[in-house]
């Protein structure tokens, strides 16, 4: 996000106490980009909680209790439960695990297959960029609920299926390749500068990722 | 330009070609066939002579690529047939739906702009102070929020607090313009908050990108307007990465928004994209296949042109 922000600082940080150095690295991150340091935490709170589910989970995700359906929050069931009794609370908590498979798989995979093809296909140039471009166009004006049905009728339902279906329509090869191409750009009519940031479309098709539909 | 353009109308065309048989054979993939589906309930007539029938009458029995060079030869003509599963003409199915979808569509765009433009504006001009921080704070929520959860919301709040209840029947717009803004508002309020959300990062990041180019320091050295600066200089400028955000946004939001459209009780072609897979109605599938992969080319097109029409440095060839 922030661009030509002073990134020497922290590399300026004394080497006297490196013991310290690795928590003065943090202390530093936190105190320069606040919202980032707030979106670690909020992301590694998430791998926790879904790491340490059956831990911290008070019930079984999927275990109902016909007593108690559709309960209003109480101090058995923090968020209540849902139309089968199952506490919601758990259920979240559950969730995040789920949450976090599909969300970092669908990011690290369309993003990695992505670079590689972006890259691959503005440096190769001419017929090979037409040809790349011309299919990622393809993939990229297919509607993507379609895909993900298609994708989840021929191969089943199940998380790994669900992470093809959503990272097959990842446009970070898009990304890649016009990085590269505005690199190559300005290499050619100034001194380099690597503004090409295909990392923060990561972010973001991560985000899209769990809010779209 | 000229030239040009009738270039980039002509690449449509394979682009087009792929998604038609990509469309095509992936339906065929699918496991499951409409015949069967259709007499799944009723037992009594599912006899192997009934179902037969059935597919012969629906061109179901003639070889794939017959089936397919049939379909090739409509869309030529801009003859999408039948319905598989209702047996109404496709345009007849699509019409209504796709004017609802568009108006949608064309409502959250308003909204996303008239929200991202300013506030992104405003973050980059004051960046790193607590406008900045509060902006970056509501855009990343309206990433994280989904729109059909703010859309129940939206409905549960207006009933607890106004006792109000939006119209949930769907209304032309030119039947009766109140009605139909009445439901359609809230959809595009809830959809457009999380459109707006993609686009004010955008604008923000692109104007602090701009802000810092020789030409606007130049600008203000010659002692030009502040606000010239921002509006003619920068502003114009840092639009281009913003306008292909909306584009996507709003291609993604013509056949896109299935949830939401079921909070809502409309019928788009979400719910009708669902529905058609569901029956497995090839004929349907793939005419909205072709409808919204043309919608999303068309835009693009559009984008392009408003860049060299934005930005006169960018000549096409």
């Amino acid at each position: 996000m922030a661009i030509g922000r002073p990134v020497e600082a922290v590399a300026d940080i004394p080497e006297a106490a490196p013991r310290r150095r690795w928590l003065a690295v943090v202390g530093e991150f936190c105190r320069q980009r606040p919202l980032g340091a707030l979106g670690a935490a909020v992301v590694a709170v998430n791998i926790l909680v879904g790491l340490g589910a059956n831990v911290i989970a008070p019930y079984d995700p999927v275990a109902t209790d016909y007593g108690a359906m559709l309960a209003r929050p109480t101090t058995a069931h923090w968020l209540g439960t849902d139309a089968f009794g199952r506490d919601v609370l758990s259920r979240i908590i559950y969730g995040s695990r789920t949450a976090m498979l599909v969300g970092f798989a669908c990011a690290f995979i369309g993003a990695t297959v992505g670079a590689v093809i972006g890259v691959a296909s503005a440096y190769f140039a001419g017929k090979v960029d037409l040809l790349v471009q011309r299919v990622m166009d393809i993939f990229l004006a297919f509607p993507l609920i379609i895909l993900a049905l298609a994708v989840v009728s021929i191969l089943g339902t199940g998380i790994q299926n669900v992470i093809v279906a959503i990272a097959i329509p990842d446009d970070s090869a898009r990304r890649a390749r016009g990085a590269v191409e505005r690199a190559w750009r300005s290499a050619r009519c100034r001194t380099w500068t690597p503004r090409a940031r295909p990392a923060s479309g990561t972010g973001a098709s991560f985000c899209a990722t769990c809010s779209r539909t | 330009m000229t030239k040009y353009i009738v270039k980039r109308l002509l690449l449509m065309i394979p682009t087009l070609l792929g998604v038609a048989v990509l469309i095509f054979f992936l339906m065929r993939v699918v496991p499951g066939d409409i015949v069967e589906l259709r007499f799944s309930g009723e037992s009594a007539y599912a006899s192997k002579e009934n179902l037969d029938k059935e597919r012969a009458r629906l061109g179901l029995d003639k070889p794939v690529w017959q089936q397919f060079v049939s379909w090739m030869g409509g869309l030529v003509r801009l003859d999408f047939g039948t319905s598989m599963w209702t047996g109404a003409p496709i345009t007849e199915e699509i019409r209504l739906r796709f004017a609802l979808s568009l108006q949608l569509a064309i409502m959250a765009t308003i909204v996303a702009v008239l929200l991202a433009i300013p506030l992104g504006v405003i973050a980059a001009l004051r960046q790193d102070t607590w406008i900045d921080y509060a902006v970056r704070v509501i855009s990343i929520a309206g990433l994280a929020t989904p729109s059909f959860w703010l859309g129940i919301v939206f409905i549960l709040g207006l009933l607890i607090i106004f006792k109000w209840l939006p119209p949930m029947v769907y209304t032309p717009f030119w039947t009766d313009p109140v009605q139909n803004l009445a439901q359609l508002i809230w959809p595009a309020l809830a959809v457009g908050y999380r459109y707006s959300a993609v686009a004010t990062r955008m604008t923000r990041s692109a104007m602090l990108e701009v802000l810092r180019e020789d030409y606007i320091r130049t600008a203000r050295a010659k002692g030009v307007w502040e606000k010239l600066i921002l509006s003619r200089h920068a502003l114009k400028n840092a639009m281009l990465p913003v306008l292909t955000v909306i584009a996507l946004e709003f291609a993604f939001l013509i056949g896109g928004l299935v949830v939401t459209e079921q909070v809502f009780n409309l019928n788009g072609l979400g719910m009708l994209f669902v529905e058609a897979v569901g029956h497995r109605d090839y004929t349907l599938t793939q005419a909205l296949v072709m409808l919204v992969a043309f919608v999303f080319i068309f835009v693009n097109f559009l984008v392009d042109l408003a860049y060299a029409w934005i930005d006169p440095r960018i000549r096409f060839r």
